[in-house]
């Protein structure tokens, strides 16, 4: 038997645990789902309130100001991120000036330090960007920003640490009280304690009827929230507030503790206790009153929007007793806002409390501090990074490619009691998935390391609850056994003819980041072009890249004049690496790249390392963009992908990732993967377009769509998804001609996967890390026509300077890139000036890039070649391309669509040979632009 | 023939994709109609897809003793389309042991009809 038992491990109930944990007493924390902190606590705005804001007197204030001035110690005590940037309450007409004033006094009376009103010009130079319009502020310099989850994880740790029990998935369905104590019930299995504290939550009105007649009532209010990628957090240096209303404290702008941004929340009163879906009206309402105090937001860079319920209650202030029916059971119920913030002072008072009610408690006599510690890998400095990958290799091989996350830091993820065990687990305590990717690279490898850490088989892995299944079971119908190697392994050992570099060198002549179709067709050009001194780094554990999962057909007509898959025309080009002897570095991440070429990578064996090159060339390709990023409202569970995510986890690693699935988007990926899923047993219920025509290659919609009989719904949307656990439904809408639904068309579609194909989006975080100038119509850098970039001696080629339909375009341009690179070297190496003159590229009118962007007439071998991309569709066309004034060339087109690159090659014959600035491409005859 | 044969097929042979209505002339099975399309190459396409439609089927098969469990595969000649399931259930059968090599025949002469199952990448 139980001296105490908490039931709910959100922050409440976590941070009692831990409170109680320093005492002399038998503690269990009781959990109905599979992990801490998984409901409000999950999805919140993560601020710590300074507490001018609640009625004095109440509860509310007094805990707000002690749970504040506690936080930045338990905080360092356990790890967790915390800052105290401070908040803003901006008034932007007269009559808030007085709210700021009536704040003002009420955080005295609440003994709020260091408040201060302070008007138009000091605001300003506090928080630069914001709307002009604002007319001072209430400044409240210990407001703070923290990661609530870790914290309540970190929290539930250390409790466990100082002999806190805990059990997960235990949905308490009844408590008896029975002789002084209680029996709390979950179907079968029964906790019996002499104490109940309800930390319950949304939920705790259900557990306090279990034992007392109803005395409060929980009303969620949901609020929506919108995350931007990382570094958009400098848009909001304070917690920046408008003036609050009757409905709350309205829609605030924060940087999260890990330099996110994060927008929102608007309140909305539902039903649900499980209402944690997104809706699109809820989302335009948070932007638009984000904008109110602040214009220009990066919405662009919007990497997830979610939402999350308030426990509230009738009561205005938190309801923290012992319930009058019931001696020695604890209400701690209505925790709304500022709930995080009291979060320490609410623990303490509890234990008071319970003090009064049981008896006086007996100190241990050592309190542990924690065990684990939560910073993350990429923080630490440089000499305690190089120790943490000697000590234990895996934290030299990155999972996570967008926050940089290693291997060493999921497996202590999940060790522990409070160890996570499903992917949401996992994110929720390093963060893989959180990224801009959304888990759509990291989310394969994630989950076998959860299958391995757990002994558990792949199949088994969840996002969160238990119904939360990810794979629908295996390919062939034959049993996938634990990866022996590759990124979760012990590194590929077995001899592939590959020279695989062992060993730091702190020089190179050329670096080639990226060992896809981009970077082996650089190398290989580089090599033949004279460069002996080449290393290619690549993060996967073998090179291919993405072509290595595009096991269909339709690769290298151009290149081999012969179609091959998407493998085979890997192998073609490893083979020729192998026949040249160019050394690769496998299993290897770049984390930067200088202006001034040091590339620092990390990998096992060579740690933390950087080197110098001569030159470099990035071939880091392309993501694909997310549902995240496009704003389809709904709930989040499991069984949502992106294409190219389930193309890796069906063709490579042999899982099937649904059985009824809807197609969102007619990329090629998107129709390519609708056969595979059929053909491998599955069902699609159809194509979903929101544009007029597919997008996709004509051969792929009649031999991926038609031939299957699978439905092609072009101009329509998903406007709404269902599920808790797993897509159980969505609502799909017609779509008007701005690609918006259109009202009383909506219906529901049955599925239990979507798939997301939706475009794909150039990969240049180490681009712009070194300072490369991007064109902002691809998303990769403005390059010449050697495919260099802004930057001497950095070169790009392939997807990461835009996406491309066919590889074989990626062959040749890489080549050019692997021998301007080699060009350039030998230039440096004798000091050679260029002659000539420099023109740039120009789109006009509905020509929406070249690529080159510039170009350096001496350069030119025999011809020059230009990459472009339409907008619409067009028919019967003529490319004109000029000279300044004078006509170059025109190109007839039969048909020109936004989805086929087209090239024009440009004799240099052709090219005046006097000095001019531009070469322009436009569309002269758009006699059926559809 | 009466136009009930009439087929109506996409041209996949360049981005305008051609709307085709494909069929028989009557008394001349051999010949086909087709209209909705002027090129000879598209023309050639449509009396292809209509008398005898084929296809690359691409997959993969389970492997063992491999880094990777799944080694993707392809006939070694468009295969009849008719045939697409039949062979997917015979590739499924399958259950080989690596190291394997790019080219390696996987299935012999599928289904008899002289097309191979090859392996499309090398596999350690």
């Amino acid at each position: 038997m139980y001296d105490i038992a908490i039931i709910g491990a959100g922050i409440i109930g976590t941070a009692i645990a831990r409170e109680l944990s320093k005492y002399n007493l038998q503690v269990v924390l009781i959990e109905k789902d599979s992990d801490a902190a998984n409901g409000t606590t999950k999805a919140n705005s993560a601020i710590v309130h300074a507490g001018f804001d609640p009625e004095p007197g109440s509860l509310k204030a007094k805990l707000n100001q002690e749970g504040n001035r506690l936080f930045g110690d338990l905080c360092s005590e356990l790890n967790v991120p915390f800052h105290r940037n401070g908040s803003l309450v901006i008034a932007f007409r007269e009559e808030e000036l007085e709210t700021l004033q009536k704040l003002y006094e009420r955080g005295l009376e609440n003994k709020i330090p260091d408040l201060e009103i302070v008007g138009s010009d000091r605001l300003h130079s506090l928080e630069p960007g914001l709307n002009e319009d604002a007319l001072g502020a209430l400044y409240a310099p210990t407001a703070g920003i923290t990661d609530p989850y870790l914290l309540a994880i970190a929290l539930a740790e250390n409790a466990v640490g100082n002999g806190v029990d805990v059990k997960f998935d235990f949905p308490v369905t009844r408590i008896e009280k029975k002789e002084g104590r209680f029996l709390i019930s979950c179907g079968g299995k029964q906790v019996e304690a002499k104490y109940v504290v309800n930390a319950a939550g949304l939920y705790a009105d259900k557990i306090n009827e279990m034992v007392n007649p109803p005395s409060f009532k929980i009303k969620p209010s949901r609020g929506e929230y919108f995350l931007l990628d990382k570094k958009t957090g400098k848009y909001a240096r304070h917690v920046l507030f408008p003036c609050p209303t009757k409905l709350g404290k309205g829609v605030l702008i924060a940087s999260t503790a890990h330099g996110n941004l994060i927008i929102g929340p608007n309140a909305e009163a539902v039903e649900s206790k499980e209402a944690t879906e997104t809706t699109a009206e809820g989302l335009d309402y948070v932007r638009r009153n984000a904008e109110k105090l602040k214009k220009g937001l990066p919405f662009n860079e919007v990497i997830t929007s979610f939402s999350g319920l308030r426990a509230k209650t009738d009561h205005a202030d938190f309801i923290i007793e012992e319930a009058e029916q019931s001696p020695g059971f604890v209400n701690v119920a209505g925790i709304d806002s500022p709930g995080l913030a009291a979060a320490p002072g609410i623990a303490r008072y509890v234990v008071d409390l319970l003090k009064d009610i049981c008896g006086p408690f007996e100190k241990k006599d050592a309190f542990k501090a924690p065990s684990k510690n939560h910073t993350p890998f990429m923080s630490l400095d440089t000499e305690t990074k190089e120790k943490f990958i000697k000590d234990d290799a895996r934290f030299g091989r990155i999972i996570c490619r967008c926050e940089n996350i290693t291997e060493g830091e999921i497996v202590r993820a999940i060790q522990g009691p409070v160890g996570a065990r499903t992917v949401d687990g996992i994110k929720k305590r390093t963060r893989p998935g959180g990224g801009r990717c959304q888990g759509g690279f990291c989310g394969p490898r994630v989950m076998q390391i959860i299958a391995r850490e757990l002994n558990i088989e792949m199949t088994e892995v969840k996002k969160d609850n238990p119904g939360s299944y990810i794979l629908t079971g295996t390919t062939k119908g034959r049993a996938v056994g634990q990866r022996e190697s590759g990124p979760v392994g012990k590194c590929l050992s077995r001899d592939t003819g590959l020279k695989i570099e062992s060993g730091v060198k702190e020089n190179y002549e050329l670096v080639v980041i990226g060992g896809g179709p981009a970077g082996m067709a650089a190398a290989v050009a580089a090599r033949e072009n004279g460069i002996e001194d080449i290393l290619i780094i690549e993060r996967d554990h073998e090179l291919g890249g993405i072509l290595q999962q595009c096991i269909h057909n339709g690769f290298g007509l151009h290149q081999f004049k012969e179609e091959l898959t998407g493998p085979e025309y890997a192998e073609r080009y490893i083979d020729q690496l192998k026949e040249l002897g160019i050394s690769c570095k496998l299993d290897t991440m770049v984390l930067s790249v200088g202006k001034d070429r040091q590339i620092t990578y990390v990998n096992t064996s060579d740690g933390l390392t950087t080197v110098q090159a001569k030159a470099i060339v990035l071939g880091m390709g392309c993501r694909e963009r997310t549902r995240g990023a496009i704003n389809i409202p709904g709930t989040r569970p499991a069984g949502i992908f992106s294409a190219g995510t389930a193309q890796r986890l069906v063709n490579i690693e042999g899982y099937m990732v649904g059985r009824k699935v809807l197609v969102f988007g007619s990329g090629d990926i998107g129709l390519i993967m609708a056969r595979r899923i059929v053909l491998e047993g599955g069902e699609v219920v159809a194509v979903i377009e929101r544009k007029p025509y597919s997008e996709g290659l004509v051969r792929n919609y009649v031999q991926c769509v038609e031939d299957y009989g699978i439905p092609m719904l072009l101009q329509h949307t998903i406007v709404d998804i269902k599920g808790k656990d797993r897509v159980e439904s969505v609502t799909i809408a017609n779509t008007d001609l701005n690609k918006e639904p259109i009202a009383g068309t909506h219906r529901e579609v049955e599925c239990d996967t979507i798939l997301f194909s939706r475009g794909l989006i150039p990969e240049n975080e180490l681009s712009k890390g070194a300072g490369v100038k991007l064109d902002g119509s691809t998303g990769g850098p403005i390059v010449n026509e050697a495919m260099e970039t802004s930057i001497d001696g950095i070169f790009a080629c392939g997807n990461v300077v835009h996406v491309h339909d066919l590889v074989d375009w990626v062959s040749d341009e890489s080549s050019r890139a692997g021998k301007g690179a080699s060009e350039y070297i030998k230039r440096q190496e004798q000091s050679l000036k260029l002659q000539g003159f420099t023109f740039e590229t120009k789109p006009l009118n509905s020509i929406s890039y070249i690529v080159p962007h510039k170009v350096r007439s001496s350069l030119i071998d025999k011809t020059l070649e230009l990459y472009m991309r339409v907008r619409g569709n067009h028919q019967d066309a003529e490319l004109v391309v000029k000279a300044g004034e004078t006509l170059v060339k025109t190109v007839k087109k039969k048909v020109l669509t936004p989805g086929e690159m087209i090239s024009i090659k440009i004799n240099k014959a052709d090219l005046p040979t006097k000095p001019f600035e531009e070469l322009s491409v436009e569309l002269s005859k758009e006699d059926k632009q559809q | 023939m009466n136009e009930s044969t009439t087929r109506e097929m996409i041209c996949i042979l360049c981005p305008l994709g051609c709307k085709m209505q494909v069929s028989e002339k009557p008394g001349q099975p051999e010949d086909l109609k087709v209209r909705g399309i002027q090129c000879k190459e598209g023309k050639k396409y449509a009396y292809e897809e209509y008398k005898n439609p084929t296809r690359i089927l691409t997959s993969t098969v389970a492997i063992h003793n491999t880094t990777l469990p799944r080694l993707p595969v392809k006939t070694s000649k468009p295969l009849p389309k008719g045939l697409i399931y039949k062979a997917m259930d015979e590739i499924n059968k399958v259950e080989i042991t690596g190291p394997i090599k790019v080219g390696t025949v996987i299935i012999e002469n599928l289904l008899g009809t002289d097309i191979d199952i090859v392996a499309t990448r090398s596999l350690g």
